[in-house]
């Protein structure tokens, strides 16, 4: 009832409690609608505090995140959320906080500011954590301590995060990276020279979103050419997917509309609509199909990237790694795209460059302009010095991916000096915690320690990387937690408060759109305080069903798999016998293993594909057998009957 | 080897490969020091790392440029297994 947007009163009706006895017969009670929104609400609130808690208690690095929201009924809400990284295992919770109506306010830095403060001055008696002391080290009273605050990039979060970092300089403030590249996004398709391409594809999608008669007619062609149907997708600004989803679908479903437009090339009530003319010449170029595949490509490695970042695990080590491989994808199209390619060269092109020499030039200009923006999101929005030594400090990143030749930011010397920055700017060591007279010992452990770490110590941390389970968890700060080599000093300490930092504000986003489930056109009356203890539920429900679903097995950055391939290319094959290019003699490794399975559930879902497809042709749509063979006289009519 | 410019003031050299050498005496007498004073205050964008033989270098800060921090090659190699390209 909380997910599906079910009124509550339901369960006053006799066939649907008459329904709820026959599905689950064990039952003993059904509740009525005033035990719902109360007792059983209540309940369900009462375990979830409970389990929150627990985790607050047991020590957890905390970081705050807001948002605001629009009702149905245009209530204005922010919300607070709180993102629970335990110290020792790395395992991660999220607690809704709750909502605030502003319902004729102004979204201004004053408010958020206000409401944060709000939000601390609760979190402060119910000793669920507490923000860092001035020295940058934590407060004893409470286990829980506030390391980070993440919002969107609206003026009035980056205005509030300004003060607060003012305030609180050893908190660490966070741009969103998912919203960032959502909106690098928005800047692709409106750069000049993609706009009209992207316009002509809004218009294409309209069309077919505005007539259900042309719609019916493209279904049908879709059921001759493909065998299957999917809907068209429509661009939303706010919607992180939509602006690859729409040329993505347009490229699925180019058989069929090319169908449709020479089917319907000279109907003359199409012809007559506002758009129907402009929409067949659209589908009967070339150069339209060109700019719409050029746009999909363009845009598959950002949406790949939000795909990324959005995880419940990322940190800001993901975020440098994200900005490194578009970084370096983008510069190197430029590069292909400048000149033609080599003939029989050593690298194969990341790109095929196209046959029109407009598109070349085209995707050139473009990708500077995106590694123009790319910069500027970087410069203005996050703070190189924290994403190297986070990248650094992620064992199963280290300095690989880094410059750290003699000059370069990530040069060793350079990372000692921004690591004690870091370290003094957290309080570490914190003052009378050493006898003066064991200090210059103490800073040569820490010297020590690092100077270890940069000379390959990430592999004693690797050993305690533990395949995932058990609820999402940051391996690195385990790791950082297990290993025993740098315990002693403050390196761990540094590492795990640094690596516990989130890298987007999705989970707030993801609050209101399960806000958005219970609060609908047929809901939009139900009170505030309501919606927010059922969306708190709904929130750890989500959680609770993501922990017990089995993990995706997919490829881990630093696996060995590619050198294991490479291994096997080298040897010329010999892994026919699995079919997965493996020699017999290669190590499988744990990673290589969870690769193989994963190819396997792959040939396994395409096998049922098929077999699914075979069906659908078998059958007809429908289910009916009788087939009416196309002729011009049916054009325009349900050809099924 | 790389004179660093600590916030107080004071320079130390550093080797990562002989921290534990004669040579990290100063640095380990400017690290207690940035370590248990006012130092503290300085922002890892605030200091600047130099070297003796060819003049200053540039640090990590807002204004780093992509390229000097990543290293391309690498990366590219990672984005073609990601975006599977």
């Amino acid at each position: 009832m909380l997910f599906c947007s079910i009124a509550f009163n339901l369960l006053d009706s006799p066939f649907f409690r008459g329904f709820i006895r026959k599905w689950m017969p064990g039952i003993k009670v059904v509740p009525t609608r005033h035990a719902m929104e109360g007792p059983v609400l209540e309940r369900l609130l009462a375990i979830i505090v409970v389990s929150i808690k627990e985790a607050s208690s047991a020590g957890a690095f905390v970081s705050l995140s807001f948002d605001g929201w629009k009702s149905i009924a245009d209530r204005k809400l922010i919300g607070m959320l709180e993102s629970l990284v335990d110290i020792s295992s790395g395992a991660l919770t999220l607690d809704f906080r709750g909502t605030t109506d502003i319902p004729s306010l102004a979204e201004t830095t004053e408010l958020v500011v206000g409401q944060v403060e709000k939000e601390l001055s609760t979190a402060r008696p119910a000793n669920d954590y507490l923000t860092p002391l001035p020295s940058g080290h934590f407060d004893d009273a409470c286990a829980s301590v506030l390391t980070s605050i993440v919002s969107d990039s609206a003026s009035c979060s980056v205005g509030a995060k300004k003060q607060f970092s003012q305030k609180h300089r050893s908190i660490i403030m966070v741009a969103c990276t998912a919203h960032q590249f959502n909106l690098l996004t928005a800047n692709m398709i409106t750069h000049p020279a993609l706009k009209p391409s992207a316009d002509k594809c809004s218009r294409l999608v309209s069309l077919f979103k505005q007539s259900t008669k042309y719609w019916r007619q493209l279904q049908m062609c879709m059921d001759e050419t493909l065998g299957w149907r999917k809907s068209l997708e429509r661009r939303g600004e706010t919607r992180w997917f939509s602006h690859h989803a729409v040329v993505q679908r347009l490229l699925e479903l180019k058989p069929a509309l090319e169908s449709f437009s020479n089917r319907f090339n000279a109907d003359r009530a199409l012809q007559a609509t506002a758009n129907g003319a402009a929409v067949i010449d659209l589908l009967r170029s070339q150069s339209f199909w060109e700019e719409t595949e050029l746009m999909a490509r363009l845009l598959k490695p950002i949406v790949i990237e939000i795909g990324l970042i959005e995880k419940r695990t990322s940190n800001l080590a993901d975020v440098c790694a994200a900005f490194g491989r578009l970084y370096a994808y983008y510069k190197q199209l430029r590069a292909e795209t400048a000149v033609a390619p080599p003939v029989g060269g050593a690298v194969s092109p990341l790109f095929l460059v196209a046959a029109d020499p407009a598109v070349t030039a085209l995707t050139h200009h473009i990708c500077g302009s995106v590694l123009g923006f790319l910069q500027w999101r970087l410069s203005k929005y996050f703070d190189a010095s924290l994403l190297v030594l986070v990248h650094f400090l992620d064992p199963k990143r280290h300095v690989s991916g880094l410059r750290t030749t003699a000059g370069s930011p990530a040069e060793y010397a350079n990372l000692m000096r921004l690591f004690l920055s870091l370290a003094a700017r957290f309080g570490l060591p914190r003052a009378g915690d050493i006898p003066a007279e064991k200090e210059s010992a103490e800073a040569v452990k820490s010297v020590q320690a690092f100077s270890a770490y940069l000379g390959g110590g990430n592999k004693d941390l690797l050993a305690f990387d533990f395949p995932p389970g058990g609820g999402p968890r940051i391996a690195a700060v385990g790791m950082w937690q297990m290993a025993t080599t740098f315990r002693g000093t403050i390196l761990p300490a540094v590492a795990r408060r640094l690596l516990s930092v989130p890298a987007h504000a999705a989970e707030m986003e993801r609050v209101w759109s399960g806000m958005g489930l219970a609060n609908t056109p047929i809901c939009n009356r139900i009170n505030k305080d309501r919606l927010t203890t059922m969306t708190k539920v709904v929130v750890h429900m989500r959680a609770d069903a993501a922990a017990a679903r089995r993990p995706r097995m997919t490829y881990a950055p630093g696996s060995l798999v590619g050198e294991t391939l490479a291994a096997a290319v080298a040897s010329g094959g010999g892994g026919e016998r699995r079919g997965y290019g493996f020699p017999p003699s290669t190590r499988m490794t744990a990673t290589s293993w969870r690769w193989t399975r994963s190819m396997k559930r792959r040939a396994s879902t395409r096998r049922q594909e098929s077999c699914r497809r075979r069906w659908m042709r078998s059958i007809r749509p429908w289910g009916r057998k009788t087939w009416r063979p196309l002729s011009s006289a049916t054009v325009g009519r349900p050809r099924w009957t | 080897m790389a004179p660093i410019v600590l916030g107080d003031g004071g320079t130390a050299e550093v080797d990562v490969s002989e921290a534990d050498g004669a040579a990290a005496a100063d640095l380990v007498r400017a690290v207690t020091d940035f370590i248990r004073t006012g130092c503290a205050a300085a922002h890892a964008t605030a200091g600047e790392v130099t070297s003796g033989a060819d003049g200053p270098r540039w640090t990590v800060d807002s204004t780093s440029q992509l390229g000097d921090l990543v290293n391309t090659e690498w990366y590219l190699a990672h984005a073609r297994v990601v975006y599977r390209v």
